[in-house]
């Protein structure tokens, strides 16, 4: 269970997150939707210990991120990009990690092929296309099983069958009994796959609950995203 | 006109610019005090009839190394990836598009170069000279005019030393290479001076041979005039950019 | 979908960062090349060198000083080793994984250290025999071989200047973050800075490069500031274990 708590981010004069709230459980997709630059990157890169916030705590299991024991086994954490090095094999990227968590050589074999990379592994990552650097990242956060998954944008620069693929991918894990997490502000792809929802505007939470919930009134989840941002936003740009 | 500006902005942008700025205009002017000092004090207590004719000049010799990185980064920060987590987002790619013909790009990258370099050696040179005329006071080795000529050819230097660096950064695409052979061969023993030793062609190498521009006392076995030096140093570096821009305009960005 | 045995990793957390740090050393073509570089420049340098020996232009005819001579040059490629170390953890956003794989930034900063050591030695070995080996060959009778303890010494001593410079440079590279920036001010402060505040300060004989200058050109130690080559290797221990603190303190204050 991932819990946010009244989690503020100041950098210089800018407030970036101010006082958001939220959890992600397990069993369950959960759904952090905004703007560009409404937070979402912000919280989850606070979340996984990569940045720091300037009051309010982001837990895995009512402890930190970098107090986890075994992090790549609890939670594993798709970001921008492929997160390797661009002259690395695929394989020789995910046989460090693996080494890194004390991970089994054979569970990379088992990895590749579940993202269908084990032909490119061989390759450099700086040859892969968007969509199967974003795999390779999917690859790594896959290794230690983890009980946890979060991902920002997943869907950004996959194609329409990558898309679905993954929409299957983190259904299958919720349904298993994970937590998933992810970020994205494309509400179309991701109103069939989240259970719940947060959306996020200028840094504050604006809404939060099931999706049947946060939809309400209105006929689809985009309808009600646009209702509740471009308000608080004094109209579209 | 607006290429040459946007390339002048770009170069201005950068952090490594305004260092390499720091190193070319502070080792000199710092190394050049330490050396009058040193003089005054050799002078002072009779071990030296005047200073060198070559005090300040040597010092700017090594300032070069400020026109180095500043030719070297001017190439190299196009081909950036670090910092980078999404594809292969290198600047090069918006240059393109944006100045579509790839001679015209480099071109204004050349004049954008040219004026920084300009700029920074005239800075050095002004500080160095009048800090170790400063020191060494009367005993200045008498210069008859040669100052008009010299400093010039200071400036001339470095300018070919920078586009010679970004010659070389455009074959290589990568600044690490050109940065380490350019500064090892800046040090105080060049790796072409050694040279020199074993055969007298290499005095022929373009930073023996620019140093001719300005400098008096190079122990080398065949001495140049200064206008020979910088023509053979011209040379070299019309034909390092020659490859440069035609390796770059034929290959893929 | 296979699970993972639910057991505990194996190996306690710095032994398996710093197992996977060596790896990514190792998976680097960059690493390859500049540790091939490093060597070619050594070979090409004794022989040099050697041929001004066997002329009678260098001081000296020792095999031992005229083969460590090129380090001098070479450092240069473990600058760059460390340098490249440090900095490739920004290419492609590889530091995100990295943290996310072991959280603790301390013992990430300080199994990097260890890790570079572990690559950064052997090589250095190689680098430095390499250079005596070609140096001897070349200069044939003409050289005067030292006893072997001189030679044990001056081995360890020049592979121990190297190893540590390049810690050094790549602790510097973690401040700075990018390539070609840490590369250029780290070969302009050794190559053109260092020597030149060398011959016409005093101080700079407790500088990093200066104080090493012992340890890999012994008929040069005691010349510069009188250091001798324990007490400089002192020194340029601390400077390693200076700027290591100062890396592991920047990298754990800021944004990943």
């Amino acid at each position: 269970m991932l819990t946010i708590d009244r989690l503020t981010k100041r950098r210089g004069s800018a407030l970036i997150l101010s006082d958001v709230t939220f959890q992600a459980r397990p069993g369950r997709v959960t759904g952090f939707l905004g703007p560009n630059g409404a937070g979402k990157s912000s919280t989850l890169r606070i979340l996984l210990g990569l940045d720091r916030p300037t009051s309010g705590t982001a837990l895995v299991d009512g402890v930190p991120f970098e107090r986890l024991p075994d992090p790549l086994r609890t939670v594993g954490a798709v970001l921008d990009g492929s997160g390797a090095h661009r002259a690395r094999t695929g394989r020789a990227h995910l046989s460090w990690v693996a080494a890194a968590a004390g991970i089994p050589r054979r569970r990379v074999d088992e990895v590749l092929d579940e993202v269908d990379l084990t032909g490119a592994a061989r390759k450099r990552v700086g040859s892969y296309s968007l969509g199967m650097g974003r795999r390779l990242g999917l690859a790594a956060a896959l290794l230690g099983d983890p009980a946890a998954l979060v991902l920002d944008e997943p869907v950004n620069g996959l194609d329409p069958e990558g898309i679905r693929w993954m929409r299957r991918f983190l259904r299958e894990r919720a349904e298993a009994g994970h937590t998933v997490l992810l970020s994205s502000h494309l509400m179309g792809e991701l109103a069939e796959v989240v259970d719940d929802v947060v959306i996020i505007n200028g840094g504050r939470v604006v809404e939060q609950g099931t999706l049947a919930e946060v939809t309400g009134a209105h006929r689809t989840l985009e309808d009600a995203f646009f209702a509740l941002t471009t308000g608080a936003r004094g109209g579209a740009r | 006109m607006s290429a040459y500006s946007g390339e002048l902005r770009k170069l201005t942008s950068l952090p490594s610019v305004w260092a390499a700025f720091a190193v070319g205009i502070a080792v000199p002017a710092v190394v050049g005090v330490l050396s009058a000092v040193s003089t005054s004090a050799a002078i002072a207590n009779g071990t030296k009839p005047e200073a060198g004719p070559d005090l300040g000049y040597q010092e700017l010799a090594f300032g070069v190394a400020g026109a180095i990185i500043l030719g070297v980064v001017a190439a190299s920060s196009e081909y950036f990836t670090e910092g980078e987590s999404a594809g292969s987002g290198r600047q090069i790619t918006t240059s393109l598009t944006a100045v579509p013909s790839r001679t015209r790009f480099l071109l204004a990258k050349v004049a954008a170069l040219t004026t920084a370099v300009v700029l920074m050696s005239a800075i050095a040179t002004g500080i160095t000279l009048s800090c170790v005329q400063a020191v060494v006071g009367d005993h200045a080795h008498a210069l008859d005019g040669a100052a008009a000529t010299r400093v010039p050819g200071v400036v001339l230097y470095w300018v070919l030393t920078a586009l010679l660096a970004f010659g070389i950064t455009l074959l290589t695409r990568n600044g690490v290479v050109p940065l380490a052979v350019l500064v090892l061969n800046t040090s105080v023993v060049t790796v072409t001076f050694l040279l020199s030793k074993v055969t007298p062609l290499a005095v022929y190498f373009p930073d023996l041979a620019g140093m001719r521009m300005f400098l008096t006392e190079v122990r080398v076995p065949v001495e140049l005039s200064p206008i020979t030096g910088g023509v053979v140093m011209a040379v070299w570096v019309v034909l390092l950019l020659a490859c440069g821009f035609t390796a770059f305009t034929r290959r893929d960005a | 979908m296979t699970a993972v045995a639910p057991t505990r990793a194996r190996g306690s957390e710095f032994t398996r960062s710093s197992h996977a740090e060596v790896l990514k050393l190792l998976s680097l073509p960059a690493t390859l090349l500049t540790a091939a570089g490093s060597l070619l420049v050594s070979a090409v340098l004794a022989v040099a060198f050697a041929t001004a020996g066997r002329q009678g232009s260098t001081g000296t005819a020792s095999a031992l000083d005229i083969g460590l001579a090129p380090i001098g040059y070479t450092q240069a490629g473990f600058i760059i080793l460390g340098v490249l170390a440090a900095t490739s953890e920004y290419t492609g956003g590889q530091v995100q994984t990295s943290l996310t794989v072991v959280p603790r930034r301390v013992l990430l900063h300080l199994s990097k250290v260890v890790a570079l050591v572990l690559i950064a030695v052997p090589t250095a070995l190689v680098v430095v025999l390499g250079g005596l080996v070609v140096a001897n060959l070349v200069l044939g009778d003409a050289a005067v071989v030292p006893p072997f303890g001189d030679f044990a010494v001056g081995v360890g001593g020049a592979a121990a200047y190297l190893a540590l410079t390049a810690v050094l440079s790549s602790s510097v590279a973690t401040v700075i973050r990018r390539t070609v920036p840490a590369v250029a001010g780290l070969l302009v402060y050794y190559f053109i800075a260092g020597p030149l505040l060398r011959d016409r300060t005093a101080f700079a004989a407790y500088l990093p490069d200066t104080a090493g200058y012992g340890m890999w050109f012994h008929s040069g130690a005691g010349r510069f500031g009188s250091l001798s080559a324990l007490v400089g290797t002192g020194f340029v221990v601390a400077w390693v274990v200076l700027a290591v603190a100062v890396a592991a303190v920047s990298f754990r204050a800021r944004d990943a």
